[in-house]
C-alpha cells in the first residue's frame, strides 16, 4: 500500500513538472535549465505565462472535480454519482450562458461569464440545501431527484437562451459548455489552490464519518454520525468548490466520476486513503488530458472536456461490465 | 443504577397522524432483559428506533440516568445506546472486513484529528475474541453467512460499550445451530448485567420467558411485566388475536406455545 502511494505521488509530481514542456515547438530542450531563470524571453514566457499556469489549473480543477465526485458517490451510496449529479454545474452553465448572451460587463473587475457562472452555481447550492430542509428530509432519493430536476430545468433554460442567441453568441456558449482550460493568471490559480486545499482538509477531517456513512445511513446514525449535518456540510463545501471550478473552466466531464473509481479500485474503500488518492489521480488525469488536448491536433488546443469524456466513456462501460461488488 | 424511562411517548408512524405509538410510562432497570412483542405494524421496531435515536419525530421523553436522550449529541447518544439491526436487512458493506466493521463501533470515542487509536483496536480484538469470531475477523463482510454476520453486528454494538443494547429481531432467519450460538452469546451478556431490549416474533424464545415482556397492540402498550405473569394469564391470545396451544416438555421442564390454526 505504501509503495503504491509513493508511486502515485512521484508520478503526479513528474506529470506536473514535465507537462508544461510537452507540446508545440517553441520550447527547445535547452529551456529545462531556464525553468526558473527565464533568461530567454519568448520561450520562457510561453512556459511561465501560459503553460505552467494552465498545468497547475488543470491539476487543481481535476483534483477538485475528483474529490467532489468521491463525496457524492459516498454520500449517495451511488457509484454513478458525479459532481454534475446535483445540478450545480448546470446552474453555473446557465449563469455563463446568460452572461454571454446579454454581453454582461465584468462583475467588480471579474470577467462576466465566470462571475455569473459562480453566482448561479451558488444559488443552486442554496436551493439544494433549502429544498430538503423545507421537506425536513435529507434522504438520498430526495437529494438525487432534486438534482435531476434542477439539471433538466437549467438545461431547458440554457437551450432557450442559446436558441434566442445569434451565431456568434451561440458559438461562445457552445464553446463554454465544452469545458476547457484557457489562459489564467496566477491569482486565479492561487485562489483555487487555497480553496481546494482548505476544502480537501475539511473533508479529510470527516474521513471516519464518511467511512461509516458508506455502510448505511441508519448504521451511521447509531454509531454517532450526525448524518444530516454531515450531508449538508460536505454538500455545501464541495458544491462551492465545484461552482468555482466550473465557473473558471466550464463543465469538464467525467474526471469527477472516473478518478474516484480508479482510486477505489487501487486503494480500496477507506477514505483515509481514497481522499488523497482521488485528489492526486484527478489532478494528474486532467493534466495528462490537457497535455493531450494541446498536442493532439497541432496547432489547435482541443477543449479538454472532449478528451476527458472521450477517455471516460469507454472506462465507464468497462466499470459497468465489472461486477458491482468489486468496485 | 442505570434506568431507562419512557414518559408520555407519542410517535407518529410514517408522518400521518392517524396512527400513533403511545407509551405512557415505562421504566427499565439495569440488567433487565425486555422483549417487545406484538403483531406486524404494532409499533415494535418504531419504538426501538425512537430509543436508538433513529427517529426524532416523537413527543414525550426518553430518559436514561436522568438525561433526556433528545437533548444530547449523536455521538453522546451512541455511547449510551447501541442498536443491532437484523442481518438479513439490506445493508451495503462495501469491502469492509469484519475487523474494520467492528472498529466502527469505536467511532463515538475517537478524536477526529487522530482517528482510531491502539486502545480502540485492542477493544475490538477483545470483543471479537469474546464472541469467538476470530476465525473470520479478516474476512470481507460480504462473504459471511447470515448467522456469522449477525454475530459481527452484535460485536460492533458491544465495541460501542453502551449502557443499553437494542436488538431488532436478531434471531429471525437464522438456522437452529446459529440460533443456539446466539443464545449462548445473549446468556453471556445477561450474566454481565447488560440492559437489553429485544424485538422478537419468537414467542418460544428462551430469554423472553425469563425476562420482562412489553406487549404492543396497534401502538398501545397492553402488557408490561415479568414474563411469568404474561403466560399465566390469557395475554398471548389478546396480543396476537390467535389461540395458542400449550405444550410442556418434560425433559427440559419448559413450556412451549404453538398457534392453533383452526380455532380463531
Amino acid at each position: 500500500m505504501k509503495i503504491k502511494i509513493i508511486i502515485l505521488l512521484i508520478t503526479t509530481f513528474l506529470i506536473i513538472f514535465f507537462a508544461p514542456y510537452i507540446g508545440k515547438k517553441e520550447v527547445s530542450s535547452g529551456v529545462y535549465k531556464l525553468y526558473y531563470s527565464f533568461s530567454e524571453p519568448y520561450q520562457s514566457n510561453v512556459i511561465r505565462d501560459i503553460r505552467i499556469p494552465q498545468t497547475l489549473m488543470a491539476f487543481f480543477v481535476g483534483a477538485a472535480l475528483s474529490i467532489c465526485g468521491l463525496m457524492y458517490q459516498t454520500l449517495f451510496h451511488n457509484d454513478l454519482a458525479s459532481p454534475f449529479t446535483l445540478g450545480v454545474s448546470s446552474g453555473a452553465a446557465f449563469g455563463a450562458t446568460l452572461a454571454i448572451k446579454f454581453s454582461f460587463l465584468s462583475f467588480f473587475y471579474i470577467p462576466a461569464a465566470p462571475a455569473y457562472a459562480f453566482i448561479f452555481g451558488c444559488l443552486t447550492v442554496v436551493l439544494l440545501i433549502a429544498l430538503p430542509l423545507l421537506k425536513k428530509s435529507f434522504d438520498t432519493f430526495t437529494l438525487l431527484l432534486t438534482g435531476v430536476a434542477l439539471n433538466f430545468f437549467y438545461a431547458a433554460l440554457t437551450l432557450l437562451v442559446s436558441y434566442l442567441s445569434n451565431y456568434s453568441e451561440t458559438f461562445h456558449i457552445h464553446r463554454w459548455l465544452m469545458g476547457s482550460i484557457d489562459e489564467f493568471g496566477y491569482s486565479n490559480i492561487l485562489l483555487l489552490a487555497g480553496l481546494s486545499i482548505f476544502i480537501i482538509g475539511f473533508i479529510y477531517y470527516y474521513r471516519e464519518d464518511l467511512n461509516i456513512t458508506m455502510l448505511s445511513d441508519e448504521t451511521a446514525q447509531t454509531r454517532g454520525v450526525n448524518i444530516a449535518r454531515l450531508k449538508i456540510l460536505i454538500m455545501l463545501v464541495t458544491s462551492i468548490l465545484l461552482a468555482f471550478c466550473v465557473s473558471l473552466c466550464g463543465p469538464i466531464g467525467f474526471v469527477g466520476i472516473i478518478c474516484p473509481h480508479i482510486a477505489k479500485l487501487i486503494f480500496g474503500h477507506n477514505h483515509r486513503i481514497t481522499i488523497p488518492a482521488s485528489v492526486l489521480f484527478g489532478g494528474a488525469f486532467l493534466c495528462l488530458c490537457f497535455t493531450l488536448a494541446r498536442i493532439i491536433i497541432f496547432p489547435f488546443i482541443v477543449p479538454v472536456g472532449i478528451i476527458t469524456s472521450f477517455l471516460g466513456g469507454p472506462f465507464l462501460i468497462f466499470l459497468l461490465m465489472r461486477n458491482r461488488s468489486n468496485i | 443504577m442505570r434506568t431507562l424511562q419512557l414518559k408520555n411517548l407519542k410517535i407518529n408512524f410514517s408522518g400521518n397522524n392517524s396512527f400513533c405509538l403511545n407509551i405512557d410510562d415505562i421504566t427499565i432497570d439495569r440488567g433487565e432483559f425486555v422483549s417487545i412483542i406484538g403483531q406486524n405494524g404494532s409499533g415494535k421496531s418504531t419504538l426501538l428506533k425512537a430509543i436508538a435515536g433513529l427517529t426524532e419525530n416523537y413527543s414525550g421523553e426518553i430518559i436514561l440516568n436522568k438525561i433526556d436522550l433528545k437533548k444530547i449529541s449523536r455521538s453522546e447518544l451512541a455511547k449510551k445506546i447501541a442498536y443491532v439491526p437484523q442481518s438479513s436487512r439490506n445493508i451495503s458493506f462495501f469491502n469492509f472486513t469484519v475487523f474494520e466493521y467492528v472498529l466502527t463501533g469505536r467511532f463515538p470515542y475517537i478524536n477526529k484529528l487522530a482517528g482510531y487509536t491502539k486502545k480502540d483496536n485492542d477493544i475490538v480484538r477483545e470483543t471479537i475474541s469474546y464472541l469467538n469470531i476470530e476465525k473470520y475477523s479478516e474476512r470481507k463482510i460480504s462473504t459471511l453467512s447470515g448467522g456469522e454476520l449477525q454475530k459481527v453486528l452484535i460485536a460492533a454494538a458491544l465495541a460501542q460499550q453502551s449502557e443499553v443494547l437494542l436488538f431488532d429481531e436478531i434471531s429471525a432467519f437464522l438456522d437452529y445451530r446459529h440460533k443456539i450460538e446466539l443464545d449462548k452469546i445473549l446468556q453471556k451478556l445477561i450474566e454481565r448485567d447488560e440492559t437489553i431490549i429485544s424485538v422478537t416474533h419468537d414467542i418460544n424464545d428462551t430469554f423472553l420467558k425469563t425476562g420482562k415482556i412489553l406487549a404492543l397492540k396497534s401502538g398501545n402498550k397492553i402488557f408490561f411485566d415479568d414474563a411469568k405473569f404474561f403466560f399465566d394469564s390469557d395475554e398471548l391470545k389478546r396480543v396476537y388475536d390467535v389461540k395458542f396451544l400449550k405444550f410442556f416438555v418434560e425433559e427440559i421442564k419448559s413450556e412451549f406455545y404453538l398457534p392453533h390454526k383452526d380455532e380463531n
